[in-house]
């Protein structure tokens, strides 16, 4: 298995969690049929940084994630560690996805973390699909709460437009088709819907969710010809700071992690990884 | 990143010609040209179709990608609150823009799902207006055999005053016979496209019946017979008169109307050229 996974998202998607929560599986592997982390001699510091930060339950700030690139991950599967693999995120915030899409170019660097890769893992927040509210809404819900509104306002001056203010679904179609574009076969993908605490009493399947929430995005991952898979996955195990006692209480950290595809759960963070470097459809 | 070297990425933006040319080598293709005044509906329909996909599937088609996503959130910009606008807006085309070409991957989930690319022309109206008045210029626009679907865009806005439904009929008229005599849209497949229906909605459409029962018993007489398809379609992209019409009206039907491939015939000269000019690569070479 000579493998490579690369991670993308855009800003807030919830990247920095879910490698947060990996590290600490691989590295501990208490979870049954998880990837194990294969000795490297590479510099972890940031990562056991990251890592120590997740087991106390502090949110990462801005600073932390911006502060540099993360090293690739070598990882291999249970019982197997001659098999190893590479997983990268090569930008934590996701400011390089960000300017990507606004100005249509990346480093060489993040160049070529793409087109050494195989398979891409996207992380889309829940909270980041918001229906676009159109003026003619607007429109009608100011009419409603004041009827007098909509014949005094004048209006200010138009926004000119800017891509920043694009449909996320848009953009994350616009992001796969652009990795997909770099490299030299359709890759393996995988969406990582993040937060899935949050959605969990929506009592849907995470492909159900993406139907229901993010109709554009789950049409065009339903019409590329690879193979996709969508989970969802809670790689905090609750909100913050709120749920800090209830979550650094636990005997077993990867217990806070939920890792849900169809109707199955798991504590298993890597599955995601996993299933993108094995060859199943 | 440390490094300072970057890569360009695909601009995402409308095609030119050139661009639009390689997409059809991939899969199958329609080119759509929807003409008409300025200012009567061309580029809010093309927008609001692609705001469709954002909410689901249209009709029996599944958003399977596209070339010109930030084409599309462009055209969109306007009606939505992020531009602080007052009114659902859409930019106007400009008259020097270059040709520009808006791409929609569809799968078509009543034939398994099968792909097909669409083109959609998005042109000024004042272009249209010119080929009304000198239909010749058509000849250079439009390269012969390129496009599958023409659709005349009728104003419902004007067709629901008195004083503006004769011009907008007569418009619409003129630019299919220029569009017929130069050659550009024979054989096509076409429809007149009523646009802003909530407008006819909002007037009574019994006011309009007997007007439009003439009009397009008229319209069929004259140019039927040389186009492969002549519908008639009426669509409310975007309501003005929300307790009038839904928004959306009518844009499944269209563009069931335009992924209907155009028959064409086989031709053994076609053999003879080179394998690069397929049929899109002839399209309007040479104009402008």
């Amino acid at each position: 298995m000579s493998s490579k996974v690369v991670a993308v998202g855009l800003v807030g998607s919830g990247k920095s969690t879910f490698l947060a929560a990996l590290w600490h599986v691989v590295c501990e592997g208490d979870v049954p049929g998880a990837l194990r982390l294969t000795a490297s001699g590479a510099d972890q510091t940031r990562l056991n940084e990251l890592t120590e930060k997740w087991l106390k339950g502090e949110e990462l700030d801005r600073t932390f994630l911006d502060d540099e690139a993360f090293p690739v991950i070598n990882v291999h599967p249970d019982q197997r560690p001659l098999e190893s693999s590479e997983f990268v995120i090569p930008d934590l915030s996701g400011e390089s996805f960000r300017r990507a899409l606004s100005e249509r170019a990346w480093s060489r660097e993040l160049d070529s973390y793409v087109r050494a890769s195989s398979g891409v893992l996207i992380f889309l927040h829940p909270d980041s699909v918001k229906p676009d509210a159109t003026v003619a809404q607007g429109m009608e819900l100011a009419a409603e709460i004041e009827p007098d509104s909509i014949a005094t306002h004048q209006g200010g001056e138009r926004i000119p437009w800017d891509y920043e203010t694009a449909s996320c679904q848009v953009k994350l179609v616009d992001l796969l088709q652009l990795l997909a574009g770099r490299m030299s076969n359709q890759p393996r993908v995988c969406l990582v819907i993040s937060a899935w605490d949050l959605i969990a009493d929506q009592d849907l399947t995470p492909g159900n969710w993406l139907d229901t929430h993010a109709p554009l995005l789950s049409q065009f991952l339903r019409h590329q010809r690879t193979a996709v898979r969508v989970f969802g996955v809670s790689a905090q195990g609750g909100r913050l700071p709120q749920d800090i006692d209830r979550l650094t209480s636990l005997d077993r950290p990867s217990e806070r992690i939920k890792v849900i595809e169809g109707a199955t759960q798991s504590h298993d963070i890597t599955a995601p990884v996993r299933w993108l470097l094995s060859d199943e459809p | 990143m440390s490094t300072l070297e970057y890569e360009s990425l695909d601009e995402g933006e409308a095609l030119s010609l050139s661009e639009a040319s390689a997409i059809t080598s991939a899969v199958r293709c329609r080119i759509v040209v929807a003409g008409g005044p300025a200012k009567s509906g061309k580029t809010t329909l093309f927008a609001e179709l692609f705001q469709r996909f954002l909410a689901g599937p249209v009709g029996e088609f599944e958003f399977a990608g596209s070339r010109t996503l930030r084409g599309w959130e462009r055209r969109l910009h306007l009606s939505r609150t992020a531009s602080q606008g007052m009114q659902p807006d859409t930019d106007r085309t400009e008259y020097e823009s270059p040709d520009e070409y808006l791409h929609l991957r569809l799968a078509d989930m009543a034939s398994n799902g099968d792909q097909t690319d669409l083109l959609l022309l998005d042109w000024a109206g004042e272009r249209f207006r010119e080929i009304r008045d000198r239909p010749s210029l058509a000849t250079d626009a439009l390269e012969l055999g390129s496009v599958d679907h023409i659709s005349v865009i009728v104003d419902g806005a004007a067709l629901a005053q008195s004083g503006g439904r004769h011009a907008a009929r007569a418009d619409a008229d003129r630019l299919m016979q220029a569009l017929l005599d130069s050659g550009a849209a024979r054989d096509c497949r076409s429809s007149v496209v009523y646009t802003k229906w909530d407008h006819v909605a909002n007037v009574g459409e019994a006011t309009l019946e007997s007007f439009l029962r003439t009009f397009e018993g008229t319209f069929r007489s004259k140019h039927e017979a040389r186009l492969q398809s002549l519908s008639f379609l009426k669509t409310c992209a975007r309501s003005e008169f929300p307790t009038a019409l839904e928004a959306g009206m009518g844009l499944p039907e269209l563009l069931r109307e335009w992924m209907i491939p155009r028959k064409r015939p086989v031709l053994v000269r076609e053999m003879d050229r080179p394998a690069a000019l397929r049929p899109f690569d002839r399209f309007r070479i040479g104009a402008r």
